[in-house]
């Protein structure tokens, strides 16, 4: 079998730093989000177009933006939440930037990471987004409330706050069901039930979670990828849970740095790219193992762990790849930015073929 | 290595230097050593070592050693490297124009979707979307005063310490405890894990739709990878209720054929056609599913059409090999060897390759489902023949395997039933298969003699295979017609949730699917036949649940039905053998093997009675025997479908089935009208010389007899069929 291969198509330099970027849905231009060196918040919209890309506008904001997402908006409105480094939840229409249609003070510290499920298609139920801060509080937004979150989780009275790195929507797959995913500083994975309002399982994995990400927002929790500090990355099955056990899970060497950045692609939940501190880019392939589900000697279902194959891995930068987005339209298209303040579009050529 | 360490340490002790990282001794370092070294974790050792330039740097012997590893094991993580992302330059002159177009085609594409978002003003889906999540609490808000140590107050933020301290069984107990007013009022509570399998496209646009739709398709695909079938179902369901697509219709009845849903993937088939008249792929399907569900007729017709336009399609071809080879079957006169009941307990595992190709096929459809048919072509030029081979099998587990493996099955059955005998020397049973072999060629003789009395008719018989088949003979009275007429919808069903039961090892359930099967049978007379069948497969499952009675009863209703039908008496035998019933079961046994003597678990079972018996009763055991029923050619039932020719008197089909429950291929059957005895003997003697050198694996020689046999005859089928099958064997 003919193996991928990883091209960078576009490559532009800015003059910020580049935090976050994400596909706009249906079109062919995303957004990049990052702080100017003199402390304020960047946000600029670039479109692809014949070998380069177009600044179509940008915006600079008081505070330096974080993260963003399109998840929880409807594919007609298209708005854009971003987290910023002074713990605000802002929604923003691209279309006329001057002011948020929705702007909240979620976080006392800094928005590490942000998701969205419910709009776009992806996920039923009501759109939502989720925020995690190093303020060591999880919460989660509807956008029609103001002010509030519709949950929230923190540490109770006396515990130590960790540093919450990175949020994650799953298990979306019909009206009532979601869970979120947060991973922390100290290693802990912790997966809240939204409809139960409970925690559902936690484990640690040892070293710092950058990332984590479900296979897919969408459907009954399938797979949960979690990378961490010291250049590992793990992958849970999460359709069984044993009582004890909790999912069964794989780990994997990769990069010889921090694993940053974990991204499904949409067309194929069991193809994924991880992105390393050193600049260089891992696509895998999960592989289901014959059976998915065992039986313990108490006849308790647990579940077994594939194995992952790389199919490509390429050195890009000599700096970390904060953040990677695939396109949701096109198969193979994706953006990438790293802490050299150069923006990639980048194409993955024959993924078809390890469908 | 086992020695590895050893060697180690020995090194170590004598003096030997060894690196500091890794351990090795240095005398490792070395072309020889590598070039024997065959072990994974050492190589890879060796090599870190010598990359880390502890030692100095070598770098022949380092390229030496990633080259053993290679050989040894691609995967290694040590061979791992990194390359420099590529540019478009990488890529040859084809593949860089290809690229660009598609990139400039999507770039006009999106343009016109981005503005069709924007000017297309659906209503907002606002109402339909559940309310936020704190109003949403309100509803639940009587089961929520209940939680002591949760607030009303959902919109306040908790800690996910106190969550902890909810114990959500006793919760959930609770609620259930709660009367019934409570639980009305929270509606909003959701069964649990439900996946409903239609959208509400209200309220979307066309374009939202179109998107929404593709992408429950793509996670039907995802879902059927991972071979979650019934998930798939529903995915491609969901697609549908929201925007029909030939492409879903498609991979949806593909589903369904995997979960053995015969009808609804002919259905699903047919909508394919209709929206796309000249879908080969969906013609395929049907095919598969007719097949599944015994309309071979039809499947016939599908290929046909299938083949009409691709006359290349191997998968095509060899199924209606398959096909013709099961008309045939069911149009000729068999013997009775085989009988046409569908049987649960046909193998699992067979099917694994065949799903790495569909799964290709699936995903080719979502590509691009207009193209299908070159996509086909495509993917079929490059089948190998071994996978295609286990694949047809595979597809028709439930028909032609299945009779295979449904005597494994009851072999098996037999051998654990009785635990006695597996303690029995090796030369006892080597000495007691002997008398019985000759039993049965005495019955067989017997049945040939009464058959020479009624020589009037020109059918032949071919003579069990242990008698040898170098003399035909004639044979008379025409074989007791079974008509199998075609289930109804609700009672095929049940049968076939019944054998998926049986097969996932769920047999009390499966039991009840049967016995529904059978209730309504009952009202129907004509059904006999199938009313038979389901009894056996209910007496299969009882056996496995150890109920013996149970099994007997049904095995006897079934006889009753259908005298004389091999998998009732068989799995009665068994019955009787693990209730201990001896001398019933040594006369099932008997009873089988008079019917068919190649059955190698009917000859265990009768050793293992008899020796019981001989144990038990001495050596007059014989005495207290109750009668063998002895059974005609005639008698032996046949069964055929209800929308075939009604076999023919003149035809005879004999299948052998070898003793390893391997398929025999030999197929031996004549057709017409009587000729000159001498040409007819000779016909017959190079056909028997053919089928010997099939069985004996020497399929030149068979080719040889066969075309001989042809230009002796050449109107008779048979000789081009089984000729054709050497051909097969022989891969041309």
């Amino acid at each position: 079998m003919e193996k991928p291969q990883i091209i960078a198509h576009v490559q532009k330099s800015l003059n910020f730093t580049l935090f976050d970027t994400k596909w706009i849905p249906c079109s062919a231009k995303f957004v990049v989000l990052g702080n100017h060196p003199r402390g304020t918040g960047a946000l600029q919209v670039y479109e692809v177009s014949h070998g380069d890309v177009k600044l179509l506008h940008e915006s600079e904001k008081s505070s330096s933006f974080k993260c963003g997402t399109f998840g929880a908006s409807s594919l007609q409105q298209r708005n854009f939440a971003t987290g910023a480094f002074d713990g605000k939840l802002q929604i923003w229409d691209l279309e006329s930037m001057q002011i948020p249609i929705y702007s909240v003070k979620g976080h006392k510290e800094i928005i590490n990471d942000i998701d969205g499920v419910g709009g776009l298609g992806i996920g039923e139920g009501a759109p939502e987004i989720v925020t995690g801060s190093r303020d060591g509080s999880v919460k989660v937004w509807d956008p029609r409330q103001k002010n509030d979150p519709v949950a929230a989780m923190e540490p109770g009275e006396g515990e130590d706050k960790r540093d919450c790195w990175t949020v994650a929507f799953g298990h979306a797959y019909n009206q009532h069901d979601r869970c979120v995913c947060a991973g922390y500083d100290n290693g802990d994975i912790k997966l809240f039930d939204l409809r139960n309002m409970s925690l559902r399982w936690e484990t640690n994995i040892k070293n710092g979670v950058c990332c984590v990400e479900f296979d897919r927002k969408d459907i009954s929790m399938n797979k949960l990828v979690a990378t961490t500090l010291e250049s590992k990355f793990h992958v849970f099955d999460m359709r069984t849970q044993h009582p004890t056990k909790g999912f069964a899970s794989l780990t994997e060497k990769a990069h010889k740095s921090t694993v940053w950045n974990v991204r499904h692609l949409p067309q194929n939940r069991d193809i994924f790219m991880t992105t390393g501190g050193t600049g260089t880019l891992c696509l895998w392939k999960y592989n289901y193992p014959d059976k998915r589900v065992t039986q313990d000697s108490d006849k308790v279902d647990m579940g077994v762990a594939g194995t992952v194959s790389l199919l490509q891995n390429v050195t890009m930068s000599t700096q970390p790849i904060a953040s990677l987005d695939w396109s949701p339209d096109k198969q193979g298209l994706c953006v990438c930015t790293a802490f050299d303040q150069v923006l990639r579009v980048v194409i993955v050529t024959k993924l078809n073929r390890h469908l | 290595m086992a020695e590895d360490p050893a060697v180690r340490t020995a090194a170590y002790n004598a003096g030997g230097y060894c690196t500091k990282t890794h351990n090795i001794p240095v005398e490792h370092f070395e072309y020889s050593y590598i070039e024997k070294c065959n072990n994974v974790k050492e190589l890879e050792k060796i090599l870190l070592a010598l990359r880390s330039g502890e030692e100095g740097v070598f770098p022949h012997l380092e390229q030496q050693c990633e080259n053993k590893l290679r050989n040894l094991h691609p995967e290694s993580r040590v061979l791992r490297e990194v390359k420099p992302i590529g540019t478009l330059r990488d890529l040859s002159k084809e593949e860089q124009i290809e690229l660009k177009d598609d990139l400039s085609d999507w770039l006009q594409q999106m343009k016109t979707t981005d503005t069709k978002l924007k000017t297309e003003t659906g209503i907002l889906g606002d109402e339909k979307l559940p309310p936020p999540r704190a109003v949403n609490t309100k509803t639940n808000e009587a089961k929520l005063a209940n939680k002591s140590n949760k607030s009303n107050k959902r919109v306040k933020p908790r800690d996910y310490k106190e969550w902890d301290k909810v114990d959500i069984d006793a919760e959930l107990e609770k609620i259930d405890k709660q009367p019934e007013e409570i639980k009305a009022k929270s509606v909003n509570k959701p069964k649990s894990g439900k996946l409903v399998d239609t959208l509400d496209p209200t309220g979307l646009t066309q374009a939202e739709k179109e998107l929404k739709a593709s992408r429950e398709k793509d996670k039907g695909n995802e879902a059927f990878r991972s071979a979650d079938y019934q998930e798939a179902v529903t995915y491609y369901s969901r697609s549908l209720s929201l925007c029909p697509s030939a492409a879903s219709y498609n991979n949806r009845a593909i589903a369904y054929v995997k979960l053995c849903k015969w009808k609804k993937a002919i259905e699903d088939c047919d909508q394919v056609l209709q929206l796309e008249p000249g879908n080969i792929k969906a013609c395929f399907r049907r095919a598969l599913a007719n097949k599944g569900c015994k309309d071979f007729q039809a499947a016939k017709e599908d290929l046909e059409q299938v083949l009409t336009v691709e006359p290349h399609n191997k998968k095509a071809q060899e199924l209606l090999q398959q096909v013709e080879e099961e008309l045939t079957k069911v149009k000729d006169k068999p013997k009775g060897r085989r009988l046409e009941i569908e049987e649960v307990g046909s193998s699992d595992s067979e099917g694994e390759e065949e799903e790495t190709k569909e799964n290709e096929e699936v995903c080719s459809d979502e590509n691009d489902g207009s193209k299908s048919s070159k996509l086909v072509n495509g993917l079929s030029s490059h089948d190998s023949k071994t996978v295609e081979n286990s694949n047809d099998i595979a597809q028709t587990g439930n028909c032609t395997a299945s009779d295979i493996w449904g005597e494994g099955e009851i072999e098996n059955n037999a051998e654990s039933s009785s635990p006695v005998i597996s303690a029995k020397p090796e030369s006892d049973k080597q000495e007691e298969t002997n008398p019985s072999l000759n039993e049965k060629v005495d019955i067989a003789n017997k049945t040939v003699d009464l058959v020479m009395e009624k020589t009037d008719k020109t059918v032949t018989v071919d003579p069990p295979s242990e008698v040898s088949s170098d003399n035909p003979v004639q044979e008379a009275p025409k074989p007791r017609v079974v008509l199998l007429p075609v289930l109804p919808a609700k009672v095929l069903e049940l049968k076939e949730e019944g054998n998926t039961l049986y097969k996932a090892g769920q047999y009390g359930e499966a039991i009840e699917k049967y016995t529904k099967a059978v209730d309504i049978l009952h009202t129907m007379p004509d059904h006999y036949g199938n009313l038979s069948t389901i009894y056996s497969n209910r007496a299969a499952c009882k056996s496995k649940i150890g109920d013996c009675s149970g099994c007997i009863k049904d095995c006897d209703r079934a006889l009753e039905l259908v005298p004389h039908s091999i998998k009732p008496i068989l799995r009665r035998a068994a019955a009787y053998e693990a209730s201990e019933r001896f001398r019933q079961a040594y006369v099932d046994f008997k009873y089988a093997l008079g019917i068919d003597g190649s059955i190698h678990s009917a000859h265990q079972g009768a050793d293992r009675c008899r020796h019981m018996l001989q144990r038990e009763d001495g050596v007059r055991w014989r005495e207290k025997l109750p009668p063998i029923p002895s059974v005609l050619a005639y008698e032996i039932p046949v069964f055929t479908s209800d929308n075939s020719a009604i076999p023919s008197p003149s035809v005879t089909t004999a299948t052998t089935l070898s003793a390893a429950g391997d398929r025999n291929e030999s197929e031996a059957d004549n057709g017409g009208s009587q000729r000159r005895p001498s040409d007819e003997e000779r016909f017959f003697k190079l056909k028997a010389q053919g089928n010997d050198d099939v069985q004996k694996g020497n399929f030149k020689r068979a080719i040889e007899s066969y075309t001989q046999c042809i230009s002796l005859y050449p109107g008779r089928a048979v000789s081009y069929t089984n000729r054709a099958l050497c051909y097969l064997r022989l891969n041309q």
